[in-house]
């Protein structure tokens, strides 16, 4: 059954915070593996969410929320927004030697996934956070450049610009790679 | 006698001015920029497609909205939505506020008041002495 999220968000923006579950419950798959793919971390990636939706929720109850998108494009925002912030700390902060924390809210996860995001992460480190967002959220989340820029807040030619950005320097590591590679062998 | 060149370019233009790239063009272009990134992002996108997280996740984050909820910061709102923003303001405070709005606006026309006497006596006194100099 489809639930209307913009009617429950006006509940919320009422008082009725119970409301939020519903929220929550309605979108929390997709914004996890959206916040997963972003962070390349899932630990991090459950703390940066839940400090997502709790903005979220002081944003509705502030009534920052005009309802012209939908209230899932708006959440899907404020999580990139999230992701973003921590992805530009963790630049600040540097490579971190403290044990990650644990795992808290994970379903299943396959040990294929936590390769793939462990590999991800290494290969986008070296990218600035708005370059790795643009290329996570049309070449992973397949979105059109179009709803990238609505949802990053930019021109579409900017995306396009970060998008070339990405791939170029992803390019240059992988032929570095190569050779040096090919020069130890 | 050939044609001038500048007739052939116009013909040349006046021909291939309806050519229009495929429907999929857009399509064909956007698989081989996809194909040509690196595969990680296929394997990630595939590896994570039926991740999601527990229940514990929504219980997590309700408490988290109950703790805001009940902290004193979230009773002012950050943004008020009256256009009378300064009226809103006094409208909370009450009483207190309105005696501090009446104080502060009683102060500014003393003040207003002295230094308007202040100019006038020193214009005075100025125009005195250039009169006492001539």
């Amino acid at each position: 059954m489809s639930v209307d999220l913009r009617l429950v968000a006006t509940r919320v923006a009422k008082g009725d915070v119970e409301a939020f579950r519903q929220i929550v419950d309605h979108t929390r798959a997709p914004l996890y593996r959206l916040a997963v793919r972003l962070i390349g971390d899932i630990a991090e990636a459950e703390d940066v969410l839940q400090d997502a939706y709790v903005s979220a929720f002081k944003a509705l109850s502030d009534q920052r929320y005009d309802g012209r998108s939908k209230l899932e494009t708006w959440l899907y925002r404020i999580v990139t927004n999230a992701c973003l912030d921590a992805l530009r700390k963790r630049r600040t902060r540097g490579p971190t030697t403290e044990l990650k924390t644990d795992i808290a809210f994970e379903g299943h996860v396959h040990a294929e996934a936590r390769v793939a995001l462990v590999e991800l992460d290494a290969l986008l480190s070296q990218l600035s956070p708005q370059d790795r967002a643009a290329i996570i959220l049309v070449a992973v989340e397949g979105l059109t450049v179009k709803a990238a820029a609505d949802v990053m807040e930019c021109s579409e030619g900017a995306v396009e610009q970060r998008l070339v950005r990405a791939r170029s320097n992803l390019r240059s590591m992988r032929q570095e790679g190569k050779a040096s590679d090919g020069s130890s062998s | 006698m050939g044609h001038h060149p500048e007739e052939d370019l116009a013909r040349l233009a006046a021909a291939t001015s309806d050519i229009e790239a495929p429907a999929d063009f857009t399509d064909r272009v956007m698989g081989l920029v996809r194909e040509a990134d690196h595969p990680i992002f296929a394997q990630v996108a595939r590896a994570t497609r039926d991740l999601e997280p527990s229940a514990a996740l929504a219980d997590s984050v309700m408490r988290g909205v109950r703790e805001t909820d009940r902290s004193p910061a979230s009773d002012i709102k950050s943004k008020p939505t009256s256009k009378v923003v300064w009226l809103d303001g006094i409208t909370r405070g009450g009483v207190g506020a309105v005696l501090i709005a009446a104080a502060v606006a009683a102060g500014c026309v003393l003040f207003a008041s002295y230094t308007e006497g202040d100019l006038d006596a020193h214009v005075i006194a100025t125009v005195d002495s250039v009169e006492a100099g001539e």
